[in-house]
Order: structure tokens, then sequence, then C-alpha cells
């Protein structure tokens, strides 16, 4: 502020002003839409002078002079007109010519002063002639200040009046002159595409912006301002790399010469900004004074993380500026001032930042400290500090010349021990202080990012956690959303209720969250129905497909946790780690080579690096990146062998023990600790703690197992790595067989590997292909290998541990069963590991899933569908905590009394066909449990073969298996039947035989040309040999070929059955009887069903004491069936012969004989062919004329009997024995004749349709009393015989009409010729030649019970109740014949026990219809047929 | 354009990746698997509500002297990470989104396909050469 008029009065107030001025914030209302703000006010007072008022076009805004005032303490009229009045129009023509309108006059009243002069105008006097002379128009620009020095009220007042007022005054003019100066700033900006232009200019023109905003406590609108000016230089070195070059840039691009780095101690860089004022700034220089006051800015503004955010950016961004401006760069110089740089931040940052603070914000400085590292580790290599040999004089040169770009420390940090400038130079003075400061910058990257590994493995599981709360989020949400209760966890879906057949919505709704949630696991199946069923929405599906998972993910967590109270347990436990571990462990691993290095050169504890690396390798290994793998491994690998060869002392084998159990057991975790822990133990010469547990007299070898085996299992990882070259594969292959050699001194101890590094199982071959093998057989197991070494691998053993077990069920396991269930080919594929993928992927399990469909019980429609998981346990069961993928896990090798073993063999790289053979020994189940190689001491061994592989050894007794070749046997033909021998554990010698023993019915036939057959137990044919059969009356003796064991003989015998052994062919004779109806349906199902005939043959076997007893099934091919004819007196007995086989056969030499031999009874053939062919299938009739001399004939027995042979054969050399039917014929003889007669009305010449004619039955009897008359319808009366018979006519064609009754009982005299005659009227129904109505004739025969017959038998009939089996005329043709053995009668349907008199169908040999077949013209009646035709 | 692409799974493996040829893999291998870390960071940073309305891509996770790693978040967690040559400063934030958007694309096409089975390395032609014609396009 520009102070003029009194100065002593001014001197007087300012200690008050200044110190009132700042007190009260004003609000500080901004241009250009920018927020109020409140500000305090601090000014600077200067008195007046002309040359301090700003000149035009001056860019200067700190130094300007905002608001002028003026101070006077006149109160006098008097010298205000003489000399105030002057001076004051002196000092406004001042401002006037400056054009400066913020001015201020200020009176000051003294109350002190005015008490001496009494004679003064009053106070306002004044004030209102310098209002009146100067403030024309602004009258508050005129302020009074009453007793300023004074402690009253008034005073208060006053002053409180007057810093307001010069406080808004203050701030007008400043918010006027700042307005102008940034539009003068813009039009400045504006001109920069003008040639003349320079940044630097105008970099001093915004920055005096930034520090007036500074200066105002603005740190943010300051930082606004630095930032732009960052972004526009970024800007114009952007467009000169694009090629549009500014000529001011070119003054940045000369070389570099110094490289002393950022400096953040100092607020303003007063040297560096002289640079830039005097434009000879560098690129380097404009930055670094540049982020100095970035990074002061942004520490006033408590955000000191940011700096090192914006550190690490601006050191990248300057590196590549410089590459892009093309300066010239002494090799080395950048990284220094990159090192210089970090540094320096990183010091700046923690000097005032808390712990808690940098803590938090550690993700950023872990950037800057590897940053700082890498360039280190670079100058190390570009001084030749890190190379064996120390630096050499170009190294040396080199340092210097480093050195001198540094130039001198600057005073500000000339004091501190530790600044960067101490470090780096002293890091580049030797190789020691070189590793050591290295080691310290590694130490402060372990430190920071040790503290993030705790993190790294609940950033693990806080990943699996939150998957597993997306699940019982999305379940719980679709629970709430369908109000179904929750029915435990086997439904992973619900199931919903449906509106349309397929709800599409829901439907998609799940099977997006299958898709999403379970992709690896889905099958292939539902993956597809799943995009089937997505097919009905739109082409959004696919977007959908991402958004969907987060509805199913989102949805609710908070809600859905809430109410999941295990899950939140989790949760909470495992927190947000967001830290970086992946760069911390990055920071950690790429240099190791160099940290390594050190570490051996020292020989300190290069387990510290071993388990940095092993720490790494998890986590890599963990989340799949097979290259970072490759690579960790690798130095590991390194590092292990170090650790070997700087092994000194032979291992106890108490110590050696416990390092491999961990190692076993422990997974990687452990075995690091466990191992650091020992070896602490062991190097810190603290042997005292192991050596109790050690025999005094152990001498161990030269080299330490433990670590040689990580050595060794890591090379063996590293030789099968796909992702080295070649050269680097052999080398590490070399190192595993070096090692082989070299313990070959030292028998006995053994180094347990994991195979799957070294050879892959890819499939097995079993010959015999069934893995089934008899006992003391010979089995081949065909393994083949993948080798994955690069160079062929002589293998001493390759071996394959069996277990063996008896199979308990071992009903199961009998040779047939084993051979015919293990159906597979032999081989079993082995699938290829998927081990490059983190266990998180392939350890879920597949869904089992299944669709739901429930229909409702009343209509049967569809009413819910779902899906079903049902293994959700698995899927939402909570892993374990990364298991570690390196862990050799119980990798011990098994002994067992079953190895199949193979020696000396050579691994070629691929696959190699490894054979083993072995002879089985007992019987049981082998199953293959671990394979290992073996080259030296070295094991590889693959714990488990998965998935299992087994083979059985079987033990089997002999066997004789007997079987009809055709289908069936047919008796009476030689028949071809199947011996079939196997003979098991049993070696069939010579001389052996099966004896047969003879059964009368089954003839065995000897032919010349039998021959046996022996095959292996493979169905090979191993040789053939002649029969011997050798027969006796009651045993066939059949010798045997020798065969070894497990052999099958197979021979064939021809069998003859005879066919009608007395017995067995009566039974043929059921089919002729009379049967009731309902047993007809039987009977025709029976009706092609042959005949059997079982015989039992006992075999003596030679391996046995038992006799083996075989049933052969012979059918017979026939079926005989028989009936008798009659015509009127004279009789005919027909055979039929049915041929129900599949074969033709010739009949010859039918013939039918009397057994009784009865004397004038004649039976005349009236077969014309003596040969017949019956095809099969078809039927033969042969005929009989039945006569004879005496009567009553008696019952005749038959025998009928008939040659045959198989008609296609030719000739058979044995002679067949003819097929034979018996059978009985009774009652044959006629003894009623009915004949019925019409005769047409009287009058009439012949019948008409329509009018009555008489039929006229006469049944005659033929015979006196016979033997067959004896019976209950026999009546006697005064030795006069009647017998009750029942006619009934029944016209079934309905030709006739019965006029009246149709039946009736007749008592008809047992005589000859005794006749009975019946009258009826029937009426012919149609015209034509009519056959006559069936007459009936029935014996009736009354019920025997006494009360029954007092009941009128014929009112029964009459009533036409008479239960007659209407059936019966079905039978009837038959009925009277009855065959041999047969009880049945038709009486057999008797009605329940009623009273009722009961019908005996006379058999079809007593009753002779003589007018059957008659037939009588009946004529139509004359009618008068009227052919109506009308014509209109 | 990019030097290297790579498509990351849920659970942090490679589902995909492909760098120039020219240059060491090994290298870009690592600065893929630590830049997972920021798009960690960013994520949880994010917070749960605003999940819903969050920018698939990421911006610059991180800034070497060399390279520029670009990263990408898919709804479903896949990580898209890119990574460009510092040098190359033509190339704008826009730009990189649209290559983004069009990896984007070309992977959902690869989970279209019901034979891919999701979480299986990406072996499809056409994806491979899409990637092909982002590496070369300006180069």
């Amino acid at each position: 502020m520009h102070s003029a008029g009194d100065q002593n009065l001014f001197t007087s107030i300012y200690p008050t002003l200044s110190q009132q001025l700042p007190r009260e914030p004003m609000e500080w209302r901004r241009s250009y839409g920018r927020a109020p703000k409140m500000i305090h006010l601090e000014s600077n007072f200067v008195q007046f002078k002309e040359e301090l008022l700003p000149k035009e076009g001056n860019k200067a805004l700190l130094t300007f002079p905002f608001l002028h005032i003026y101070w006077t303490e006149c109160c006098d009229t008097e010298v205000y007109k003489a000399t105030v009045k002057d001076d004051l129009t002196k000092w406004q023509n001042v401002l006037k010519a400056h054009s400066s309108v913020d001015w201020l006059i200020v009176v000051v009243e003294n109350d002190a002063k005015k008490k001496n002069k009494t004679n003064i105008l009053p106070r306002t006097s004044i004030v209102d002639k310098i209002r009146n002379d100067f403030c024309n128009k602004q009258s508050d620009r005129c302020v009074v200040l009453s007793d300023p020095l004074k402690d009253s009220s008034r005073t208060q007042e006053s002053w409180n009046a007057f810093l307001t007022k010069l406080r808004t005054l203050l701030l007008m003019s400043f918010t006027k002159n700042l307005g102008k100066f940034e539009d003068d700033m813009r039009t400045l900006r504006e001109k920069r595409t003008e040639p003349g232009w320079s940044f630097c200019e105008y970099f001093m023109v915004q920055e005096e912006l930034a520090f007036v905003f500074e200066m105002l406590q603005q740190f943010e609108d300051a930082l606004v301002q630095y930032d732009e000016l960052d972004a526009l230089f970024s800007q114009y070195v952007v467009n000169f790399g694009a090629g549009d070059g500014a000529n001011w840039l070119t003054f940045f691009c000369q070389p570099v010469k110094s490289w002393n780095g950022l400096v953040l101690r100092k607020p303003i860089d007063m040297e560096k900004r002289e640079l830039i004022q005097r434009q000879e700034a560098t690129l380097l220089d404009l930055r670094s004074y540049l982020f100095s006051r970035q990074c002061t800015l942004l520490l006033f503004l408590q955000r000191p993380w940011e700096v090192a955010q914006r550190a690490l950016e601006l050191l990248h961004s300057c590196v590549q500026e410089l590459k892009l401006l093309e300066v010239s760069v002494p090799p080395g110089a950048l990284d220094c001032w990159v090192f210089l740089s970090c540094l320096e931040v990183l010091q700046r940052i923690e000097g005032c930042c808390d712990r808690a603070q940098i803590d938090s914000n550690i993700a950023h400085m872990v950037g800057l400290w590897s940053y700082a590292m890498e360039k280190l580790k670079s100058l190390g290599y570009l001084c030749g500090l890190v190379s064996e040999k120390g630096p050499n004089s170009e190294d040396l040169n080199r340092t210097v010349d480093l050195l001198a770009g540094l130039g001198a420390e600057r005073p500000e940090t000339a004091n501190t021990a530790q600044s960067p400038y101490k470090k780096l130079q002293e890091a580049l003075s030797s190789v020691e202080a070189f590793e050591k400061h290295y080691l310290l910058i590694h130490g402060g990257v372990g430190a920071l990012s040790r503290f993030k590994q705790s993190c790294s493995t609940s950033a693990f599981g806080g990943n699996y956690i939150s998957g597993c709360c997306e699940v019982s989020a999305l379940d719980h949400c679709r629970i709430q959303k369908r109000r179904i209760p929750v029915p435990g966890t086997g439904l992973l879906f619900r199931t919903w209720r449906l509106s349309s057949p397929w709800p599409h919505s829901e439907l998609n709704d799940s099977c997006l969250f299958l898709l999403v949630r379970f992709p690896q696991t889905l099958s292939a199946y539902w993956r597809f129905k799943c995009f089937l069923a997505l097919e009905v929405m739109t082409e959004e599906v696919w977007k959908v497909l991402d958004l969907s998972n987060k509805q199913c993910f989102i949805g609710e967590p908070k809600e859905s946790r809430k109410n999941e109270g295990w899950w939140e347990g989790l949760w909470k436990d495992c927190g947000h780690a967001s830290v970086r571990w992946r760069s911390a462990m990055l920071a950690l691993v790429m240099p190791n080579n160099l940290v390594f290095a050190t570490f051996a050169r020292r020989k300190r504890s290069p387990q510290k690096a071993e388990m940095y690396l092993q720490g790494a390798l998890k986590n890599y290994l963990a989340e799949g990146w097979a290259l970072p793998v490759t690579h960790t491994r690798k130095q590991l690998a390194e590092c292990q062998k170090h650790l070997g060869q700087m092994e000194k002392y032979p291992l106890s084998p108490v110590f050696h023990e416990i390092i491999s159990h961990c190692l076993m057991y422990g997974g990687v975790a452990h075995n690091e600790c466990a191992v650091t822990a020992l070896l602490v133990l062991y190097f810190e010469g603290k042997r005292g703690h192991l050596e109790p547990f050690c025999p005094p007299s152990y001498s161990g070898g030269p080299h330490s197992l433990t670590l040689n085996f990580s050595y060794l299992q890591t090379s063996s990882l590293l030789a099968s790595d796909h992702h080295l070259t070649e050269e680097e594969r052999k080398y590490f292959c070399q190192e595993i067989l070096s090692y082989a050699s070299q313990q070959e001194d030292n028998p006995g101890h053994k180094v347990v590997l994991p195979m799957h590094s070294f050879a892959r199982l890819k499939d097995l071959h079993f010959d015999p292909p069934n893995a089934v093998v008899h006992a003391g057989g010979v089995l081949t197991v065909e393994i083949t290998v993948c080798s994955q070494m690069p160079i062929p691998v002589h293998v001493d053993q390759i071996a394959v541990n069996v277990h063996f077990s008896i199979d308990k069920n071992n009903y199961r396991k009998t040779a047939e069963w084993l051979t015919k269930h293990k159906t597979s080919n032999g081989i079993i594929t082995f699938p290829a590991e998927a081990s490059q993928f983190p266990a998180s992927q392939n350890s879920l399990p597949a869904l089992e899933l299944s669709e739901m469909l429930e229909r409702s019980p009343s209509d049967n429609s569809l009413h819910t569908t779902g899906i079903i998981c049902r293994n959700v346990h698995m899927l939402l069961r909570r892993q374990e905590s990364v298991s570690s993928l390196e862990a050799p896990s119980g990798l011990a090798l098994e002994d067992g009394a079953h190895v199949l073993k193979c020696s000396s063999v050579t691994l070629q790289p691929g696959a190699n066909k490894i054979e083993f053979r072995t002879q089985a020994k007992e019987p049981g189940t082998y199953t293959l449990r671990q394979l290992r190689a073996s080259v030296g001491p070295v094991w590889f061994v693959l714990a488990h073969i998965h998935p299992i592989v087994q083979y059985d050894v079987y033990s089997q007794e002999p066997q004789l298996h007997v079987e009809p070749l055709a289908d069936s046997l047919l008796a009476g033909i030689p028949q071809k039947v199947k011996f079939t021998v196997t003979t098991g554990h049993y070696a069939v010698k010579n001389g052996d035989s099966l004896q047969l023993s003879n059964v009368e019915a089954m003839l065995i036939l000897c032919q010349a040309e039998n021959r046996a057959v022996v095959y292996s137990n493979s169905r090979e044919e191993c040789s053939t040999a002649l029969l011997r059969i050798q027969s006796s009356d009651k045993v066939t003796s059949i010798g045997l070929p020798t065969a070894p064991a497990y052999h099958v003989i197979e021979f064939e015998l021809e069998v003859l059955s005879l066919p009608s052994a007395p017995a067995p062919g009566g039974d043929t004779s059921v089919l002729g009887t009379p049967e009731p109806h309902r047993k007809q349906k039987d009977m025709q199902r029976t009706d092609h069903c042959m005949v059997t005939t079982d015989h039992k043959v006992s075999i003596d076997c030679p391996w046995s004491i038992y006799s083996t007893v075989i049933a052969l099934t012979f059918s017979v091919p026939f079926r005989t069936t028989h009936s008798l004819l009659s015509a009127g007196t004279r009789k005919y007995v027909q055979v039929r012969v049915q041929n129900l086989s599949e074969l033709d056969f010739e009949l010859s030499d039918s013939n039918l004989e009397d057994m009784g031999h009865a004397a004038g009874l004649r039976l005349t053939p009236l077969n014309t062919h003596s040969q017949q062919l019956i095809h099969s299938k078809q039927s033969v009739f042969f005929v009989w004329e039945l006569t004879w001399t005496q009567e009553p004939p008696p019952p005749l027995h038959c025998r009928f009997s008939v040659g045959f042979s198989p008609a296609s054969e030719e000739r058979l050399t044995v002679s067949l024995k003819p097929y034979t039917y018996e059978f009985q014929v009774e009652n044959f003889f006629t003894l009623y004749n009915v004949r019925a007669e019409i005769l047409p009305a009287s009058g009439a010449e012949y019948c008409r349709t329509g009018s009555l004619c008489s039929l006229e039955v006469s049944i005659t009897r033929l015979a006196d009393l016979l033997d067959v008359d004896k019976d209950e319808a026999l009546v006697e009366s005064e030795e006069y015989f009647s017998t009750k018979l029942m006619y009934e006519v029944v016209d079934n064609s309905s030709n006739w009409a019965v006029c009246g009754k149709s039946c009736g009982v007749i008592s008809m005299p047992v005589a000859a010729q005794a006749t009975h005659r019946v009258h009826m009227e029937v009426m012919p129904l149609f015209a034509g030649y009519l056959p006559l109505p069936d007459v009936r004739l029935f014996k009736y025969l009354p019920h025997h019970s006494a009360h029954a017959s007092q009941l009128d038998a014929d009112s029964w009939i009459e009533n036409d109740s008479l239960s007659v089996d209407k059936h019966l005329d079905d039978q009837l043709d038959c009925s009277s014949v009855r065959s041999r053995g047969s009880t049945h009668s038709a009486s057999s349907s008797e009605h329940k026990g009623l009273p009722m008199p009961r019908l005996q169908a006379l058999p079809a040999g007593q009753v002779f219809n003589s007018s059957t077949g008659m037939q009588i013209l009946v004529i139509p009646s004359q009618d008068d047929h009227v052919l109506e035709v009308s014509v209109t | 354009m990019a030097v290297c692409i790579a498509v990351i799974a849920k659970e942090n493996y490679p589902l995909y990746i492909r760098s120039t040829p020219t240059e060491d893999e090994l290298k870009f291998h690592y600065m893929v698997h630590t830049s997972l870390d920021v798009v960690d960071e960013k994520i949880s940073a994010m917070g749960k509500a605003l999940v819903d309305q969050r920018e698939l891509y990421l911006g610059l996770l991180y800034p070497t002297e060399d390279y520029k790693v670009y990263g990408y978040v898919t709804n479903s967690k896949v990580k898209f990470v890119m990574v460009v040559d510092s040098s190359n400063t033509a190339l704008r934030d826009n730009e990189i989104c649209s290559m983004f958007r069009k990896l984007h694309n070309s992977y959902t096409d690869v989970m279209c396909n019901p034979f891919y089975n999701p979480g299986d390395r990406i072996q499809s032609r056409a994806f491979d050469n899409m990637v092909t014609s982002m590496m070369i396009q300006v180069c």
C-alpha cells in the first residue's frame, strides 16, 4: 500500500494497522464465475514515491501498490488551506497521471490536539472540506479515524469502520488489478505462436500470479498456475516431437551439463529462477524449478503423497522429453539425476509426514524406491561396480565425470549426513560402498514390500471371499424376490412359478448367472443350453453378459450380507487389501541377480534371497504367469546352487530329516521358514542344538542333500520349461545328471523329486487288453512316457509300484465276470496336467445340473420349472487357502513287494514306450500306484497314477460246458452238441477222458472224424486232435487231447434222442381231449410249442471226483392229433401230423395198428402215398377206415407210427426210429340216427318264404341196450328200458324261424329200430336252397340228488332258462372220441350246485344225422312288388 | 501402436498376452502383472456404490520410463491391459479407450463361442487378428 501525507502520523498508527488488518477475513468475489473465497488481507505499507507508481506495461504484480492512502491529522482549517490541500492536490494529480483510481484519504482526529486548539472549527468541517474538494462523487474515499491510539469504545468503533473500509477498498483495487493482470497474461499467452515469444518471459509473468495467490494463501490457485505452465511446456515438447518446433524451445535443447537433482528443501530456488529469468535454464533446470514449486505448494496443501506420485511422473516424462528433444546427455547423467531426485523426494516426504501417513500411501513410495534402485543398479553397471573385478580405469573416468556433473553439494543439505548427494557420491566411490547403498535401498523396498506381502495373502482371500459373497448375495436376492424359503443348500437356483411355459427372463437370469459365475466348470451341455436360452434375447445379450454379473454380483451386497453372518465374518477378517504387492514383488525379483551376487560374495544370508524368490514364485504360480515363473525359477536355481555350494559341513541325518520333512509336508511357506531357521541355527555355530540327535559316528555325504534337493527340483522344473531356450534347458538337465553321477560313490541316499517336471505319463497299454490275466500268465504293461527333458536321459530303472489286494467280493471276480466286464481296449490315457493354471480355476468341481419340471397333479400342466445344482455344497465350500503348487507333498518312495521294473532305459525327448512284463502270481487285484524313475540317486516319483489303473489276476477252476449247436435240439434226429472244457488251472494230461453215463433214450453217435480243438485263453487256436470215443453199454468215454492250463478244448458230439419213448409221447394226446372253453386260449398258445424231453447226462471229469450232471432238452418236432369221422355206420380214423420245427421232413411208412388186436376189427388205410414230404409248420393227414364184424365193437386202442427223416439231408448213417402216437377210440358205434325233413305246407308244392312249413324229426335207435347206455339217463321199468334224450333244433344261420318249442325231452326206448318223431313248425326266412336246421341230441341226465328230481325238468326247459352251455356244440365233434388217459368229461360244465338236470352231449360217433347237408328249395312268396315311378 | 496387449482373467491369470516380438517378452509379462496392482487399487478405491456407474476404462495405470500402461476392466472383472510406448505421444486417451472397446467387443465374441471354454487361454484367430491390427496400426 502506498501511503502519502503525514508520515509521522502513519508511523504511529502503522503497528496497530498492520496488526488489525489481516484479522478479519473478507469475502473475495472473483471474475469468470470462480467461487468466492474468504481471504485474510495482509499488506505492506510503503511511503509514497512517485517512481513506485506502475508505468504502462509493467507486469510486476507483487511490487504493485494497490491502494494509495493519504494520511492527515489536520484539524485546522488554516493549516488545511495552507498546506494539506495543496499536498493533496499534488498527490491526486500524480495518481491521475498514472490513471490510478484506488486511493483513500484518512483524517485522523486527535482529541488531545483538539483540546490544545480551542478555536477550531467543528470537526466535520475539515472532513467536509476534503470531501468537497477531492471526492466529488466518492464521498466514501474519505474516512475519519478518531483517537487511534486510545483505548476507548469510540476509538474501537472508528477503527472497525476504518478497517472495513480499508479492506473493501484494498480488495476492490486488488481484484481490479489482478483481473487486469490476468487479462494481460492471457493476451501474452495468445501470442505464443508469434516468433518472438519466449516461454521464460511468460513463465515469469504467470509465476507472478502464482506468487500473489501464494501470498494470499490460495495455494490451490497457485498450484494451478504452475500446473498450467507445466502443461504448456509439455505440450510444446510434444509438439516439438511432432515436428512443430518453437524457436525458444531450441534453447532448452542445449546439452545437459549438470544433473544435481531436484531441490525441494527451499521454498523458492532463486538460483534456478534466475536462470530461467535470464533464459539460461536447461530443461532439467526448468523442470526442477517447476517441480520444486509444485512440491512446496503441495506440501502446503498437506498432500505429500501427491508429491511422490507426481515425482514419478515427472521423472519419467523428463527422461522422455530429453529423448524427444534429442538433448545430448552424458551416459549415467540421467541416472544420477533420477536417483538423486528420487531420494530427495522420498526424504522430503518422510521429513514432513508421520509414520501412519507413509504407511497408508506406501504405494507411491514403492515406485520411487524401486526407480531409485533401478537407477542405482544401472549406475553400478555403468561404473563397473558390480563386476567381479571392480571398476577399471575407463569406469573410473566415467565415475569422475558423473561426480563432476553433480557439482558441489548444496549448502542446505551439507550438514545432513544422509543427503542424497552424499549417498550417491559414496555409492559411486567404491564397490563396497556401492553394495552397501544398494542393499540399503533394496532393504528399503523390501521393508515396504514385506508389509505388503503380509497383505497379499489376504488379498487372495479377499478375492475368494468376495466371490462367495457374490454367490450368496445372488442367492439371497433371488430368494427374497421369489419369497420361497431356502430349502437347505441343495438348491442353488430356486424354483419359480410359471406364468408362461418357459419363463424367459428368469431363465436368462439363471443362464447368465451360470455362465458368468461358473464359466470353467459348466459342462458343455449346459453351456450350450444356456446359450440357446439366451438366444431369445436380442443382440443385447452379450452386453448383458457383462452387465448381468453386475446385477447379479452387486445386487444389494450389504443387505444380503446382513443375513449371511458367516460370510460377513470372513469378509471382515480379510479386509480390503489394496496394496501393490505385485510391484513390490517385482522390485524384489527383478534385480535379484544383483542382490544375489552381492549376497553370495559376502557369504552372508543367501537364504534371504531365496526366501524372497520363493515368495514371489509362489505368487506367480498362484496367478498362473508362466514367464515370470520361469524367470523367477531361474534365479532361484542360481541361488539354490550357491546355497548348496557354500555348504561346508556335512549335515547330520537328523538335520537332514527335519529339513526334508519340512520340505515334504510343509509346502513352500513352511519350508522356507524351516530351512531358514535351521540354517541360521546351523551356520551360527549352534550345532549343539542338533548334536544330541546325531549319532556321533555319523559322517554324512559331502553335500547338503536338502539344499541340493531344492536345487535339483528347480532344475528339473526348468529343464522341462518350454519358455526357456534349448541351451538353458540343456544346462539345467545336465546339472541334474552331473549331480546324479557325482553321487555314485555314495550309495544309499536318495533324492526324491516329483515326476511331473521330468516326464509325463501319457498312456498305458495292457496286453492282454482287458488287463485280466490268469495266475501264472504273463501280463505286459506298456507305458508311454513323454520325457520333458531336452536331451536323452539314461534312466537306471523305471519302476511301477503295485498295490496288491485280494478282492473281498471275490464272487464277482470270476474269470467270466472279468472277461466280460472289462471291455476296455487296454489303453488308458492320462489327462495332461494343467499345472500352469492357478489352483482356483481347477479345483472347482463341475456343476452337476439337472432340469426340474413339476407338473400339477390335477391337470398335469407344467407349473414349476427350475435348474437344480446337485453339488452346490462342493462349489460353495471354502477353499483351502492357497495350497502350494510347488510343494512336493508326501513324496516318499513307497515300498512294496510288487514292483514292475524296467532297467536301463534311455528316455529320448518326447514320447517313449516302456514295456513291463510280469508273471501273474497270486489272484487278486493289482493297482498301479507309483511310477518312479531313477537316475543315480535321483528319483523322479509320480506319487499317484490317476485315473486308477488296475489289472486283475484270477485263478479258475476247470469247467465243462455242454450246449447245443442249434437253438434247440430236436428229438429223433441226430443233433450236434458242443462240449467246451475250460481247463482253468488244470492241465489236461494225456489219457484224461470224460466219462459220460449213457441214458437209454439218448444215443451218442460216434463219428469217425471227430476233432477237438484246443484254444488258448485269448481264443487263439492252438491245436486240433482226433477225439477218441469209446462206448460201452453204460459209459461213453471221450479221451481229451492234452492241453495246458488256462486253455479251452472244444469238440462236438452228435446225440440222438429217441423220439417216442413210451411215456412222453402220451402227453400230446391232451390236445385231443375236449376242454372247457375257457382253456381254449391256453391251448392255442401252446399250439406252436414243441413238446420237450429232458435227458440228464452225468459226466465224470478227470479233475473232479464229483460228476457233472448236464440236462439236455430235446423238442419233439411233431404234434399229432386224431379224430373219428363217421358216415352212417361207417367209421374212419383220421390222424393229423403237424410239423412244428423249422425243418422239412420226409414221412414214410405210415401205419395205424390196433393195439388191442380185437378180432373182427380192421383198419384199412386210405392213404395212397407211402412217402410224403412235410414242410415246416405244415400238417399231413392220414385216414383209415374202421370196419368191424362183431357188434358192438370194443373200444379201439391204436398206435400210429410213421417213419421220418430230415428231408434235406442225404442218407443218414443211423437208422431212425419211427415216430409213434398212441390213442384210443371208443363209443364209435352209431346208436341213433336223426333225420329231419321239411315239408311244405299242405297243398303247396314248395316251401315259400314267410309261410309255415312242417319240420319232422325222426330219431331212430339203431341198437339194443349196450354197455354205453348204462348211465343215469337210463330208466328201467319192468324190463323196459328207456333213456331220456333231449333234442334241440337250432338254426345258426338264421334261415329258419322255429315256431313254437324248439327243443324237448323225449323218452327213448332202448330198443333197435325204436323211432321217435317230433313235429315242429318252421318258417323259411329266405328264398333259395336252404340247408335244414340242425337237430341236436343230448343225453338228459336228471340231477341225481333226491330233491332235485322233484323239480319238473320240463318246466325248466320250457322256461327256456335251461342253462345249456351253448358252446357245447363246439366240442361235440370230438367229444365222443376220448383219448387214453382222458378223464375229462363234458359233465364238468355243471352249474354251481343248482338242482338242475344235466345235459350230456352224445359222442359224435353215436349219433348220425342223416339229413346233414340236405337242402330244400324255398321259393319267394308271391308278393306284388310295386315299383312306383313318378314322372313330372 | 500398442506394444503389448493382455487379457487377464478375474483370478488374475493371463487369458491372453501378446507383445511385439522384437522385444523382451518377459519384461512385458512382469509389467502387465505389476499393473494388476493398480487395477486392484483403482477398483477397490472406487467403492461399492460407484461400481454401478463406473467407467470400464481405468485410464493410465502407471507410466514407466519407456512405456505407459493402460487398463480396462469389464464388469465380470476381466482385465484388459495395454502397454504403449511412451514416446508415442500422439496417442490420446480417447483413442486408447476406443481401442479397449474394440478389444472388449472382440473378447465378447470369443466368449459367445459355445466351444470356447471360459477360463481357457484364448486361441481364437479372430481375436488374434484384432490384436495384431491394434499392435500394427500406427507403428
